[in-house]
């Protein structure tokens, strides 16, 4: 308890609350920019938090995830450009309300609501992740290995596309985790002579070049297709939403946070889920569900409120077991082991400050974004219409600048460029990029388990196998992996039965 | 394309696999697991692209869909801009390099306006070297202006 006030009073340090306005301020930029998200914002990020004591770049971090969720609302409801995923919904019923003349009204909702929805997430993770981080002190070393697998499996499960792809990718990102000195034996592996690659690759440089260049070759690709709507004016007095529209949708607001915060939870669910089940849900629960998808503003408060809650929720599975939801946490979870942080009970316990710090900061921006969202609406409203020949060169210099900030070794930029030009390949033979960057996060975790668990075990593997946790999870990598297969499967096996038996019955 | 990854693939853990026998004590076994697992999800890869080729033969409206997309020509444009940008950077500075690769990029991109991608290109340098050098205190190579 005495951790959580000690972070309390960090957090409200002057200098963390410069931090907290700044992330929230970016991030919104970052959400609202079509061509950036939050994905390569976190990813850009992460080397400026060297500059800062670990508790302040986490906020920053937090600040700037949280801001781009919400940014993404604004260029979805005004020129339907969903920034995130999760905004699709959001575009829905934002971009008709545009359309009719009430767009600041659908960013006033989009922006209470996503305070809300993400207050809601943060008051759970307040009170879900500290005791389910103690969960982690039952799990022995192949149990811990196990887990490290259970999060890159239940991504690969969830990749768009053919499983192999997502397997390849997630295993080819493990195994490039393994370049550099070997921390147990002291083995150079696969450093081929170069000093650069004695540490290992880069996190920073892999992840900027996997995300951030790949946005600037999107960005370069669509070239004369900008986003060159003629820009919407919103009216100063039309910002907030009225009484009438709060009270119709204060409910669904807080519902949706609560649906948001679960999705989040729920490994592999991210934000589109969130998203879409708190829109669906509000309709069914509406008097008037015909409206929706057609200019409803509950629709929007729906669907803001519940991807808010995603990031909450979504933050529960990755301080206490380590598991990423979504690409976003996969590369939070990179910036949390850059500075030394390990998901699981240390994080509440040896780290509680900085971990509670984390929350706090997460609270707060939830705030500061109502504010920031709502006094800088009509400077976002602009933003949303960026050129994109301005930001896809912008973005590439920050990425350099970025990586340079690492270990101010130029080989790093060149592993960038690497990696990005190796991720634009890996896109367009539809070969999913998040697997590899966690396997790349995951596997040094996983491998230094593995070896302390043969070693506990004398080779043997089989008993610790044999233990209840370990089973539940090879349970788990094994229906996360072949769920959907194992789903149509067993349909088929139904069918066939039943065919058997009516065919069985006509002979009869 | 297909091919040519999956031949990659193959040389790529290929090596990862035969150097990992060289390592001293246990620093080899988990790349050879890993580096073997890979052989083996590159090998059903490599049954499905060849079983989606024979389908896709069959069918030529459909070849036409399911062929990979070759890399654009902005692909190879930026990324020859982008790797000049970052040989040369060292030598001959952030400030100087930084407006040319930005003004360059924007022009190739469609920035009509000569005045906005001037303007642009130089704003830019000035504040991320003033945000990275002054705020954050990294050090950005200086190039000749250090001479």
């Amino acid at each position: 308890m005495e951790a959580v006030f000690q972070a309390l009073l960090n957090t409200l340090s002057f200098h963390n609350i410069v931090v907290l306005f700044l992330g929230t301020f970016i991030g919104i930029i970052v959400g609202c920019v079509p061509g950036f998200n939050a994905s390569v914002g976190v990813a850009l990020t992460i080397p400026l938090t060297f500059s800062f004591a670990p508790d302040t770049g986490l906020i920053l971090l937090v600040a700037i995830y949280a801001g781009a969720v919400y940014g993404g609302s604004i260029a979805a409801i005004l020129i339907n450009t969903p920034g995130e995923p999760g905004n699709i919904i959001t575009a829905m019923d934002g971009y008709n309300m545009t359309k009719k003349g009430q767009g600041g009204k659908a960013l006033g909702m989009a922006a209470i609501a996503s305070w809300i929805g993400g207050s809601i997430s943060a008051i759970f993770l307040f009170l879900l992740a500290p005791p389910l981080s103690k969960l982690t002190l039952l799990f022995g070393s192949f149990e811990m290995f196990l887990l490290a697998i259970f999060g890159l499996s239940i991504i690969v499960g969830l990749s768009k596309g053919s499983m192999v792809k997502g397997l390849m990718s997630g295993a080819l990102g493990v195994l490039l985790a393994t370049i550099g000195i070997d921390s147990i034996t002291g083995s150079y592996r696969y450093t081929m002579g170069l000093p650069s690659l004695y540490e290992g690759l880069p996190l920073v440089a892999v992840i900027i070049g996997l995300y951030s260049l790949g946005a600037v070759f999107e960005l370069g690709e669509q070239k004369s297709a900008t986003i060159q709507n003629a820009g919407v004016k919103v009216n100063k007095r039309d910002i907030l939403p009225n009484l009438k529209d709060m009270k119709k949708t204060i409910k669904t607001i807080f519902r949706s946070g609560v649906i948001g915060t679960f999705a989040g939870i729920t490994p592999g669910a991210g934000m589109s889920i969130g998203s879409a089940v708190s829109w669906e849900y509000a309709r069914r629960s509406s008097k008037t569900p015909e409206n929706f998808g057609k200019g409803e503003i509950e629709g929007v408060a729906a669907a803001e409120a519940g991807n808010n809650g995603v990031v909450g929720g979504s933050l529960i599975p990755l301080l206490t077991l380590g598991i990423p939801g979504n690409a976003v946490s996969a590369i939070f979870l990179g910036g949390l082991l850059i500075h030394g942080l390990r998901p699981g009970a240390a994080l509440f316990t040896t780290h509680a400050t900085t971990t509670y710090g984390l929350i706090w900061g997460f609270l707060f921006a939830n705030f500061v974004m109502i504010i920031i969202g709502l006094l800088g609406t009509r400077f976002f409203s602009k933003l949303a219409i960026v050129p994109v020949y301005l930001l896809a060169p912008l973005i590439f210099v920050i990425s350099t600048a970025g990586t340079l900030a690492d270990r101010n070794l130029l080989a790093d930029a060149v592993v960038m460029i690497i990696f990005g030009i190796f991720g634009y390949f890996l896109i367009k033979l539809k070969f999913p990029l998040v697997p590899l960057v966690l396997g790349f996060i995951l596997g040094p975790l996983a491998e230094s388990e593995l070896r302390r668990a043969l070693l506990i075990n004398q080779g043997d593997l089989l008993a610790a196998a044999l233990h209840p946790i370990s089973i539940i999870l090879i349970v788990l990598i094994i229906f996360s992996l072949f769920g959907t297969q194992l789903k149509i499967l067993s349909k088929q096996l139904v069918r066939k039965v039943k065919k058997q038996e009516l065919g069985g019955a006509e002979n009869i | 394309m297909a091919y040519g990854v999956i031949v990659l693939i193959y040389i790529i853990s290929g090596y990862f696999l035969y150097e990992s026998t060289k390592f001293g004590g246990d620093a080899g076994i988990f790349p050879r697991m890993v580096s073997g697992a890979i052989i083996f999800i590159n090998t059903i890869y490599l049954y499905q692209t060849i079983k989606e080729q024979k389908e896709n033969s069959k069918e030529i409206e459909k070849e036409r869909n399911k062929l990979p997309i070759k890399p654009s020509k902005q692909f190879y444009v930026i990324s020859i801009l982008s790797i000049l940008y970052i040989a040369l950077l060292s030598p001959i500075g952030f400030l100087i390099v930084t407006p040319i690769y930005l003004a360059s990029i924007m022009f190739y991109l469609g920035g009509r306006s000569k005045k906005m991608v001037f303007i642009c290109s130089i704003a830019f340098t000035f504040v991320i070297y003033f945000f990275f050098t002054s705020l954050l205190h990294i050090t950005i190579p200086q190039g000749i202006l250090n001479l």
